[in-house]
């Protein structure tokens, strides 16, 4: 029994680490910029192949890790300037350009890579004992690593003078430009940490998962929904949504079938919304 | 040469033109003040110096330095401080935060100004944690000028101060300011309504209406003339 | 430096399977694309070059899919085309990419048969589609020629398979596993007609073999977690656990699975493990894996050495190809077994020779089952070694297909 309870609640932890995760960048971009960034499954897809390449040259998973968020901010810098920027004051536009810039990313990693999947095997096969329960090395790595990239974020945000210009711009633009912020340099640095991240998650998800042009998809509504069930703008809203849907699943796939589980998950997301329709933290 | 000289400067507002020819000047050390009834364009002309609305045609220039046209946050780089109509403190910033975007710009704040104003605004050390939202009207301007002294300004434009304060702080307010020109020695630009107040601080002052300077004259013979234009 | 550059080129090289494809297509004059040249001359009623239309996933679940079905298609058009065409006439091939969704199948299809005209359909992966496309043939009468693998139960007069039934790829894998492997199974399937379809096979095949059946499970597309499943999977204990998940979510499972030490206890045999996935797994996952395919690359008979070596030079070295593909080629080649001899094409006349047309090619010897229109063909059932190369167990002939439903 005690067996159950404990693996249950690290399947969860584990859950909500990967959810958050993946949530990342989302909500950095969306709560920073006010952007809803379409192309975040395909930044998070990029982040995988960035894997595969470094991993191909070097033959080591972990610089994979580390050229990640290099080259994919990379690309969220080419994305900032060359199309984001100009359709700020425009969210629908912004919508579907983002669209577009995900679809580019995809098919460009087709053209190089090939559509077929690709090879990302686990760096830390094994297990260890948590008490009378047997867990995978990489998922609890997993877990210690998300908790240390959202301390850093929050450091970063609410330490650091980039992440003060970062916040005052956020809730007055012209205020933070008459006292030398440059909303635009402000603007592409969010951008480009928001892609970073999403670039870092899909790094670290991709011994996890199927490595191919069109795994972003299926992150992406999981991601929405943490963010919004948890609350846009705030990393304890980001927080609170990856344990709310990381557990929620958890529980639900314990007691149900996946199908109805993933349903039930979704129902719970829509009746928080219902009633807390900001979200949970906001 | 003057701190700043603003040459026959026309602005719009979106599409309608609101300023229409205006040319001014402060010096440094000087507080001018900049008078007319609501919707004569002061705020515009405000944001057009700051670099907030795009100057349509004419000239701005700081220590002779031609700024026109260039975007506030670099404008902000050449000395220039907005305190905006309504305060524009960062609500969801603490207190000590809202003062640090001040430093942005001094990172090395004179200690003698610093301990001014925590003597002088003893509430802001007592809530530097509170989020700035949270203040009064009061304590949000009195955080909002805190901001701008701390950034040590070369010219400090002031869009209407005692708006939405109780009047008790209003002179609390009043007095501070006066201790800190004398102290800090900047160029002041004050826009206000609220006559007493511009004529206790302003050694000149200029009267707007339709987007035009309409008068332009020492506050002794403002204090008599200006009556005309001003009343509401 | 200059050996990781060159290292970097190697990689970036293996991997543009487009820019091959491009190479290739223009290598293979042959081989018209989709559009590249329409009815030329009016001289003769019959030049009219006869076009064929294909349904292939190119984008989304079953990407991975596409080239390899593009591959078979091509070179099988190009080696009808050279050896003179279909009753005379010159074949010509249009692609339409279903993005593995029904309607975007259900729209390609209803183009194809309509604006474009064509004679006959060719391709279709994901059951969903298929199904879908086949009320649309049915309807209009449109031959239709399947080349996946799939739980059956499509029968028509104008509708082929060469892609296996249930019991020529499920049973044959259950009764091998159940005899080498373990008697107790968990069936873990995607929550749709194969998934669904596949394990309603599965059962009767385990249980009329005395084996058990300790659990079944079907979950939704795009599952990318699957702790849950795993963790009733330990519970459960089973000798055998026989996945039917679909596309990406298939090879996830398959990591997590190792990921959680289950492979420590129990094996994996599967009927969707081929060489076009195994790329996407690391050694260990992949090795001790058993699957049962109507083909394989590693098949050794000189069709298939021949039909690799032209892969190969038009595609590049690292091309692969797997059933799906295989059989894209193989329905080419059994339409133009049927046309062989026949001096005027119409639909009726290919239709009729189809029912008794045969094809021994590189997944061995096809021939059509008249009461289904399925293939009669060979099972092979084989072990992935810890190279990932796939050895050859065991070759099951000429098994005749149960399609569940027999033609009107």
């Amino acid at each position: 029994m005690t067996a159950t309870v404990l693996t249950q609640i690290v399947n969860g932890l584990s859950l909500a680490s990967i959810l958050i995760l993946i949530a990342l960048g989302l909500a950095v971009i969306f709560g920073l910029l006010g952007v809803i960034n379409l192309a975040h499954a395909d930044l998070f897809m990029a982040g995988m192949y960035a894997v595969v390449l470094a991993q191909g040259v070097t033959g080591n998973f972990w610089f994979g890790v580390l050229a990640a968020p290099l080259i994919v901010g990379a690309i969220g810098f080419v994305v900032e300037l060359g199309v984001v920027r100009w359709l700020r004051a425009r969210p629908l536009d912004t919508l579907l350009a983002t669209l577009g810039v995900g679809i580019v990313i995809r098919e460009g990693v087709k053209l190089l890579f090939g559509a077929g999947y690709r090879q990302v095997a686990n760096p830390l096969p094994g297990s260890i004992a948590i008490g009378p329960v047997a867990y995978p090395i990489y998922r609890l790595l997993l877990i210690a690593v998300t908790a240390s990239i959202l301390a850093g974020l929050a450091a970063w945000l609410y330490r650091t003078a980039p992440g003060l210009r970062l916040r005052a711009m956020l809730q007055d633009r012209e205020t933070a430009a008459a006292y030398g912020i440059d909303p635009e340099r402000a603007s592409l640095v969010a951008f480009v940490v928001g892609a970073a991240l999403a670039g870092l998650a899909g790094a670290l998800m991709s011994p996890l998962v199927t490595v191919g042009p069109d795994v972003g998809i299926i992150y992406l509504a999981r991601a929405f929904m943490v963010v919004v069930v948890g609350g846009v703008g705030s990393l304890l809203g980001l927080v609170g949504g990856g344990v709310i849907i990381g557990g929620g699943d958890t529980l639900a796939g314990y007691f149900l079938n996946p199908t109805i589980a993933n349903a039930a998950v979704l129902v719970l997301a829509v009746v928080i919304l219902r009633f807390r329709p900001g979200g949970l933290f906001r | 040469m003057s701190l700043l000289a603003v040459d026959e400067v026309y602005l719009q507002y979106g599409a309608s033109p609101v300023v229409h020819g205006v040319s001014l000047a402060v010096a440094q050390g000087e507080v001018v003040a900049l008078l007319g009834r609501n919707g004569v364009g002061k705020t515009t002309l405000a944001r057009g110096v700051v670099g907030l609305t795009p100057v349509a045609s004419g000239h701005i220039w700081i220590n002779g330095i031609e700024i026109t046209g260039i975007p506030a946050h670099e404008v902000a780089r050449h000395g220039v401080r907005i305190v905006p109509q309504g305060r524009g403190i960062f609500p969801r910033l603490s207190v000590d935060e809202n003062l640090r975007i001040g430093t942005l710009l001094n990172p090395a704040p004179d200690p003698r100004i610093r301990d001014l104003l925590h003597e002088l605004f003893p509430v802001l050390g007592e809530r530097r944690r509170q989020r700035a939202g949270t203040l009064s009207g009061g304590e949000q301007q009195m955080l909002a000028v805190a901001r701008a002294l701390l950034s040590a300004p070369k010219l400090l434009v002031l869009d209407e101060p005692t708006e939405g304060v109780a009047p008790v702080l209003i002179d609390r307010i009043e007095d501070a300011l006066r201790l800190l020109f004398a102290e800090m020695r900047m160029g002041v630009l004050l826009i206000e309504q609220n006559l007493d107040f511009a004529f206790a601080l302003a050694q000149r002052g200029y009267v707007m209406e339709k987007g035009q300077i309409v008068l332009a004259a020492a506050t002794s013979t403002l204090r008599r003339d200006a009556e005309q234009y001003l009343t509401f | 430096m200059a050996q990781s550059s060159r290292q970097l080129r190697r990689i970036m090289r293996a991997t543009f399977d487009r820019r091959a494809l491009l190479r290739g297509a223009a290598a293979a004059g042959a081989v018209p694309l989709a559009g590249t040249f329409r009815a030329r001359g009016a001289v003769a009623q019959n030049t009219d070059p006869i076009r064929v239309g294909a349904i292939i996933p190119f984008t989304g679940l079953e990407t991975h899919n596409g080239l390899s079905m593009q591959y078979g298609l091509e070179i099988a058009t190009g080696e009808i085309n050279t050896a003179g065409g279909l009753a005379g006439r010159q074949v010509e091939v249009i692609m339409e990419d279903d993005g593995s969704d029904v309607g975007r199948g259900v729209r390609a299809a209803a183009k194809l048969v309509g604006q474009d005209a064509v004679e006959f359909l060719n391709g279709t992966l994901t059951s969903s589609v298929r199904t879908a496309v086949f009320e649309e043939t049915r309807e209009s009468q449109t031959l239709f020629l399947n080349p996946t693998y799939y739980e059956g139960g499509l029968c028509d007069p104008y509708y082929f398979s060469s892609g296996a039934t249930p019991n020529q790829g499920i049973e044959p894998m259950t009764a091998f596993a159940m005899e080498n492997l373990g008697k107790s199974f968990y069936f873990v399937a995607s929550d749709y007609i194969w998934g669904t379809g596949s394990v309603a096979a599965a059962i009767p095949a385990v249980e009329a073999g005395g084996g058990s059946v300790v659990g079944e499970e079907y979950v939704p597309f795009g599952t990318s977690d699957f702790t849950a499943v795993i963790n009733r999977i330990k519970e459960a204990a089973p000798d055998v656990v026989f996945p039917f998940v679909a596309g990406q979510d298939g090879i996830t499972f398959l990591k997590q699975l190792s990921d959680f030490g289950v492979r420590e206890n129990v094996e994996i045999c599967a009927d969707s493990i081929d060489e076009l996935i195994v790329p996407a797994l690391s050694n260990e996952v992949a090795a001790g894996i058993v699957n049962c395919s109507c083909y394989y690359m590693m098949l050794e008979n000189d069709a298939n050495q021949a039909f690799l070596e032209t892969m190969r030079s038009t595609y590049g070295d690292d091309a692969l190809i797997g059933s799906f593909g295989m059989n894209m080629y193989n329905n080419m080649k059994l339409v133009q077994a049927a046309a062989d001899g026949l001096d005027e094409w119409t639909k009726d006349a290919i239709t009729e020779r189809l029912r008794e047309a045969t094809f021994d090619g590189p997944s061995g010897p096809l021939t059509t089952d008249p009461s289904n229109q399925h293939m009669v063909q060979n099972a092979y059932i084989a072990t992935i070694q810890p190279d990932k190369s796939f050895k050859l167990e065991e070759t099951i002939e000429n098994v005749s297909p149960q399609a569940g439903c027999t033609v009107p």
